[in-house]
């Protein structure tokens, strides 16, 4: 039997990965904004297109979150507390594929293969034109508990 | 494999424990619902001194367009909105009984007085000539206040382009859709502060003209100042002893700025209201021997006689 403890700190480490909040840390720049919609132009890195144009995604929503766009009229961030919240299931959710009923158009701009200098890594880089529409990310936020309603 | 049953039992039941744990964190931070409270919100005019609020309104279409603007945001925010408009008739049929009876009347102390808003929001309209190009362009200033502690919850400022268009509102409309969004979320900035610290009243004592006290009165066993007394009170009551002492003199005492929780202490469903601060407050009173009475008790204002 214990031939196979050594699966235990495998086991571990495996549900502590998936419960820490991975980095997002592409560029995101203002691109455009209408009345409840903003558009961001969001760096992504991935081994493939697909991967990087996740990337692109979730760093594009993680900086509508948590950072607020600046020079747009999203400068302040939908979260403010976000030590609190990143790891918030819904939050988690929302990064890792449940962007996707709240972007409005995604249009790959540019793609290049890339070593990446951080850690050596090669892969894809793309730039993406993202659309995202805010107030129903906004109200979706509001209804599962993560920012208050109007109000006080 | 086979001779070690127990160990994939072992396994299961610590990668269920796992996700169970995960399910349950899950429940206690994102599926809980905020309870909060809407505040009620005025938008008016901002007006100069000597300046008639109404004779603004009525006489400045751009006015209008930039408080419907700003209105529309708040609807659209689910914010509990007060109309403008219908509580400046109000004002007007009040200010006609109010002359016959020979009284002064000013618009906007009637206005947010009748309208009884938490907070009310000034709009101020600035139409720019550029003469060289022949153009114009609008600047506007939103700025939010409690009302009743008129403390400051924000403000914003938003420009147009420069255009050749003699169309103002069009122009106020494009200042508007600047601002709107982010005056909304510097409020909402505000209001979380105010679910962290405690919601601000206005509180003001006063002696009547027959009271046998004045603040420097000693009460209690043993005997401390009147003024001393209300002093550590609020020390107590108020969240995190957060409170601003104005000034005291024999016969008036103001705390300005008095922070109570937003909901009961007692009853966390229920709301606290200005008014149930009031009611503990007179309660402490009353078991000090002291009477008194309140004058105006809103949400935000309280002022108190005592007798």
């Amino acid at each position: 039997m214990y031939k196979y403890l050594f699966l235990l700190p495998l086991l571990f480490g495996t549900v502590s990965l998936a419960a820490q909040t991975p980095e997002y840390g592409g560029y995101v720049k203002y691109a455009a904004s209408t009345p409840g919609t903003i558009t961001v132009i969001s760096n992504g890195f991935g081994k493939k297109m697909r991967e990087s144009g996740k990337d692109a995604n979730a760093g594009a929503f993680y900086a509508v979150l948590f950072r607020g766009i600046a020079d747009s009229r999203y400068q302040l961030p939908l979260v403010s507390d976000e030590a609190g919240k990143k790891n918030d299931p819904i939050v988690t959710g929302l990064l890792t594929g449940g962007y996707g009923s709240f972007v409005i158009e995604d249009i790959l701009v540019s793609q290049e293969a890339q070593t990446r200098k951080v850690d050596g890594s090669k892969g894809i880089l793309t730039v993406h034109k993202i659309t995202i529409d805010y107030d129903a990310l906004r109200k979706y936020l509001e209804q599962n508990g993560v920012i208050r309603k109007f109000g006080y | 494999m086979r001779k070690e049953p127990h160990l994939y039992l072992a396994f299961v039941v610590l990668l269920s424990l796992c996700f169970c744990g995960r399910t349950a964190l899950g429940q206690t931070t994102s599926g809980q619902t905020t309870n909060g409270i809407k505040p009620k919100i005025i938008v008016i005019p901002k007006v100069k001194d000597g300046e008639n609020l109404k004779t603004v309104y009525d006489s400045d279409p751009n006015i209008r367009v930039a408080m419907a603007k700003i209105d529309e945001a708040f609807l659209l925010r689910g914010a509990n909105l007060i109309s403008f408009d219908a509580k400046l008739k109000e004002a007007e049929q009040n200010r006609l009984i109010n002359q016959s009876s020979g009284n002064q009347t000013d618009y906007k102390s009637t206005v947010l007085a009748n309208a009884g808003s938490d907070i009310y929001v000034e709009a101020e309209i600035n139409v720019v000539k550029h003469t060289q190009s022949n153009a114009n362009s609008v600047s506007v200033i939103l700025e939010a206040y409690q009302a009743g502690t008129s403390n400051y919850l924000g403000v914003k400022e938003g420009r147009s382009r420069i255009n050749r268009t003699e169309d103002i509102g069009l122009l106020t409309a494009q200042a508007m859709d600047t601002i709107t969004e982010p005056f909304l979320a510097l409020m909402q900035l505000k209001f979380d502060d105010i679910v962290a610290n405690g919601q601000s009243v206005y509180v003001q004592f006063s002696l009547a003209d027959n009271s046998k006290y004045t603040f420097d009165s000693e009460i209690g066993n043993p005997p401390k100042y009147l003024s001393e007394v209300l002093d550590e009170w609020f020390q107590k009551n108020a969240v995190k002893g957060q409170f601003n002492d104005q000034g005291v003199s024999g016969k008036l005492l103001i705390v300005s700025d008095v922070h109570i929780p937003l909901k009961n202490p007692n009853n966390p469903q229920a709301n606290y209201t200005g008014v149930n601060f009031f009611y503990d407050l007179n309660r402490f009173l009353q078991s000090q021997g002291v009477k008194a009475r309140r004058e105006i008790g809103t949400n935000n204002k309280i002022l108190i006689t005592i007798l």
